[in-house]
């Protein structure tokens, strides 16, 4: 009988491990999909902003005649994100359309009366306000990925991670020309 | 060497968004405590902010005076004279006369005075740091406007008054005083204006010196004001070193205020008003003269630009962001009130309770029961029934823990739908103050227990305040939170011993406990809940469409407006206009809806999950690593009494085989 009983505390300690284990899986499963989530909420923003634009380059266009460029940029960055394939392509469009967004509002300094437009006023603030989101939301992402990846290597998750074949992730980073100091010149030419 | 000048400042109810920097800047410039400098200059009267040379004190009054305040320099008048006491009063037509045993003080028409109606029992300061206390508690904000000043006189007469009349000159230097007691003098000079109530008399006589004086002012504010050696010690009413202190103080005070009354401009209570209705009247007489003959005309309009003046003012103005400033935050909808006795947990007590009572009708239930717990413990069922029920909520809270860990922290701002963490401030959405303490708080949770036959606690019922929404903010923004349902960890709890004290000693006779749970106003707050989209509070559309086509039906007017035929019925296609005008409409409001609620605090809310075994936490804790601290703890417990029960269980099992 005393074998029985050693039997079954084994098999009591070892369903313990299988329940952590689980624990552990379920956990990783959940973070897994916390993170696409992650992601596909940060597109949400991306594409709200995109249906932004139309309206912002067409207010834009009544006051900036000579601005054509600039537009065309942002337009034809539009288009970029679109017609962009893999992630990678997707990733290097929205850093592209940010940056001529941002090079659009500094022109605008140029242009008073647009300034004063009041569907200027509410699209620039709805455009500024999802930029500020979608920076929230991208670093979020970062520290759901942070959090996973710290776990697959601390023990005793390691060891669910290896029996499951869970690989860290990537974290979202910025362009190497972004991380560059911005050269500031004040002199009139 | 001469005497140190004081610089006396006019406090401010609230802080202003300045305040900081005047505070850096009083430090840096002028060498000033800011604490100290902070309480000067909030309050509801007259402060000392600091003594020293003149050229000094001009310099930090030049900076005050930039950031909005008024500071007065005085160089304190030594106390020449203290008033008498009153025992009798005269009424002529052109003065009214004050003797006391030896002198007497003769109050002009054309005088000055300053009237001090004095409190020497501490109870208008009492109530005055209440009313400021509960100001905070309510409405959580920094006001400190204290006691409403229609309340002040009331309470002086409700405690120990007395009133001191200063005859001044034209310098605004005391030349007399008198000093009155109520029932202490002889009411009869008062004629006419005498009552049977000694406190009523001593206000006849402010009355009758503030008709009489040309000028006046009357000071209630002795023992508010923190001023240098006028302060009011508490004092019992035997205590008549105590009393001639505090009386000696109140000389000190007045003889202050005609300082500071001489360096103010004179009072503004009749001159403007005269130099306003004698300009109304020079204006009349240039531009209308017929007008001018018109006396009742004169006056509104006099009164009119007084009231325009008065409200122009700065301190009116000020008065008036104040108020804006204290806004009075709603009722709280009615607490949740649960009887324990009608709880699930209770009616299995009862089943349980009814199955054994029909098993001991039976048979004796000593001879089966004792027994079969004997058994169960000796065989380890009971121990391996503990120890299961114990691994339970370990991996429960284990998995609670994990979620927590591994959930990102969200910015309010930007909070997506779902499963969401946050961390930040909480603050009252609606006006709760908790039962017991009575501190505004975001959350309460009160049991109240009794003591049955045998003299232990039982628990008679619990109310919380579960079911109030309060808001969450970090930097970035802020979400309202709708804690029904919730895990909900408070760090603060208060016990009282019978009803509403916080005391307990001396009370344990007492057949009634209290025990408060809250997080309070303001507390860091930890929140792991699901992100929703705010149910519309509009009925739906459908319904609303139906009902407007109801009240159409019932509206003969409006129904025939339909009627373009004019034959006196509503044919198919007319109501189809109708029914398409109702449409329009209602689209226009849902519109108008939507775009007014595009703030993401009044779209958004953080509830529990609707999905069953997903945990909504809320938790009082300064960080997420103190609160996963917390569950380590209860994990680490929980595992090793399992883990004692599981040994009891096995050792028992091997004792039986």
């Amino acid at each position: 009988m005393a074998g029985w009983i050693v039997l079954g505390v084994l098999v009591l300690m070892i369903a313990l491990v299988v329940l952590y284990c689980i624990v552990i899986y379920n956990g990783f499963i959940a973070m897994k999909n916390s993170i696409e989530r992650d992601w596909s909420n940060i597109d949400v923003m991306l594409k709200q902003r995109y249906d932004e634009l139309p309206k912002l380059i067409k207010v834009c266009e009544g006051y900036m005649q000579h601005e054509q460029k600039t537009l065309e940029a942002v337009i034809k960055a539009r288009s970029a994100v679109s017609n962009a394939g893999s992630d990678t392509q997707k990733l290097a469009a929205q850093n592209a359309l940010s940056e001529t967004l941002k090079s659009l509002f500094m022109v605008v300094e140029r242009y008073p009366d647009l300034k004063a437009d009041k569907g200027f006023l509410q699209l620039s603030n709805r455009i500024t306000e999802l930029e500020d989101q979608i920076a929230d939301r991208r670093e979020l992402v970062n520290a759901a990925v942070t959090i996973y990846n710290t776990r697959l290597e601390q023990f005793p998750d390691i060891l669910v991670a290896r029996l499951f074949n869970f690989t860290s992730r990537q974290l979202w980073k910025i362009d190497a020309a972004h991380r560059q100091d911005i050269e500031v010149n004040f002199s009139q030419n | 060497m001469p005497a140190d000048a004081y610089l006396i400042i006019d406090q401010q109810s609230s802080p202003s968004a300045q305040m900081p920097e005047l505070l850096k800047e009083l430090a840096a410039r002028h060498d000033l405590d800011g604490y100290r400098c902070r309480q000067q200059l909030l309050g509801q009267t007259e402060a000392l902010l600091t003594r020293g040379p003149v050229d000094k004190l001009a310099k930090i009054n030049t900076t005050l005076t930039n950031y909005n305040f008024n500071g007065h320099i005085i160089t304190p008048s030594q106390i020449q004279f203290a008033p008498f006491i009153l025992t009798r009063v005269e009424i002529n037509n052109n003065e009214l006369s004050f003797f006391g045993r030896e002198k007497s003080l003769i109050i002009p028409r054309d005088a000055r005075v300053l009237i001090i109606l004095a409190e020497l029992s501490g109870s208008l300061v009492e109530r005055n740091l209440s009313q400021i206390l509960s100001a905070h508690r309510y409405t959580g904000n920094s006001d400190n406007s204290g006691l409403p000043l229609e309340k002040w006189q009331r309470t002086i007469l409700q405690g120990r008054p007395v009133l001191d009349i200063y005859l001044l000159n034209e310098q605004g230097i005391p030349t007399g005083a008198v000093r009155a007691f109520p029932g202490k003098f002889d009411h009869r000079g008062l004629g006419e204006h005498a009552t049977l109530s000694a406190n009523q008399n001593l206000l006849k006589l402010v009355e009758l010196s503030e008709n009489y004086a040309a000028q006046h002012r009357l000071d209630m504010r002795f023992g508010i004001s923190p001023l240098p050696g006028a302060s009011l010690q508490p004092a019992k009413a035997d205590d008549l070193v105590g009393l001639k202190k505090n009386l000696h103080n109140l000389t000190r005070y007045a003889w202050l205020q005609t300082d500071i009354d001489s360096q103010k401009k004179i009072p503004a209570q009749d001159s403007d008003a005269e130099a306003i209705a004698m300009a109304t009247t020079g204006l009349l007489t240039a531009l209308h003269p017929e007008l001018a003959a018109n006396l009742p005309l004169q006056q509104e309009l006099a009164a009119g630009l007084c009231r325009k003046i008065d409200s122009s003012s700065p301190a009116s103005q000020a008065e008036e962001t104040d108020s804006n400033r204290t806004q009075a935050l709603p009722t709280p909808p009615a607490a949740q009130r649960h009887n324990i006795w009608t709880s699930p947990g209770a009616i299995a007590g009862y089943g349980l309770a009814t199955i054994i009572t029909l098993l001991s009708a039976l048979d004796d239930i000593g001879r089966w029961l004792t027994p079969l717990a004997s058994k169960a413990f000796s065989s380890g069922t009971l121990s391996g029934v503990l120890a299961a029920a114990l691994l339970t909520a370990g991996f429960r809270r284990l998995h609670i823990k994990r979620l927590i860990e591994n959930t990102p922290t969200s910015k309010i701002r930007s909070i997506a739908m779902g499963r969401v963490e946050v961390h930040g401030r909480a603050r009252r959405q609606y006006a709760l103050v908790s039962p017991m303490s009575h501190s505004a708080c975001i959350y309460y949770r009160l049991s109240k227990y009794k003591r049955n036959h045998k003299n232990h606690w039982v628990v008679s019922s619990i109310t919380s305040s579960g079911h109030v929404p309060f808001w969450l903010e970090d930097e970035s923004g802020r979400v309202s939170v709708d804690p029904g349902s919730a895990t909900i960890k408070s760090d603060h709890r208060q016990e009282s011993l019978g009803e509403g004290t916080l005391a307990f000693a001396g009370f344990s006779d007492s057949s009634e406990k209290w025990i408060e749970e809250l997080i309070y106003d303001g507390a860091l707050v930890y929140v792991l809940g699901e992100a929703q989209v705010k149910k519309n509070q509009r009925a739906p559309r459908q319904q609303r469409r139906a009902e407007a086509l109801r009240r159409i039906k019932q509206d003969k007017q409006r129904l025939s407006a339909y009627d373009t035929n004019n034959d006196g019925n509503i044919d198919e296609s007319e109501w189809q206009a109708a029914r398409d005008e109702v449409d329009e409409q209602l689209l226009h409001e849902d519109l108008g809806d939507s775009k007014q609620r595009r703030r993401q605090e009044d779209l958004v809310v953080i509830t529990k999950s609707s999905h069953r075994g997903v945990p909504f936490v809320i938790a009082e804790t300064p960080s997420e690593e103190k609160l996963t601290g917390g569950y380590t703890w209860g994990i680490g417990i929980l595992f090793c009494a399992a883990a004692v029960c599981s040994g009891l269980t096995i050792w028992l099992l091997l004792q039986n085989f």
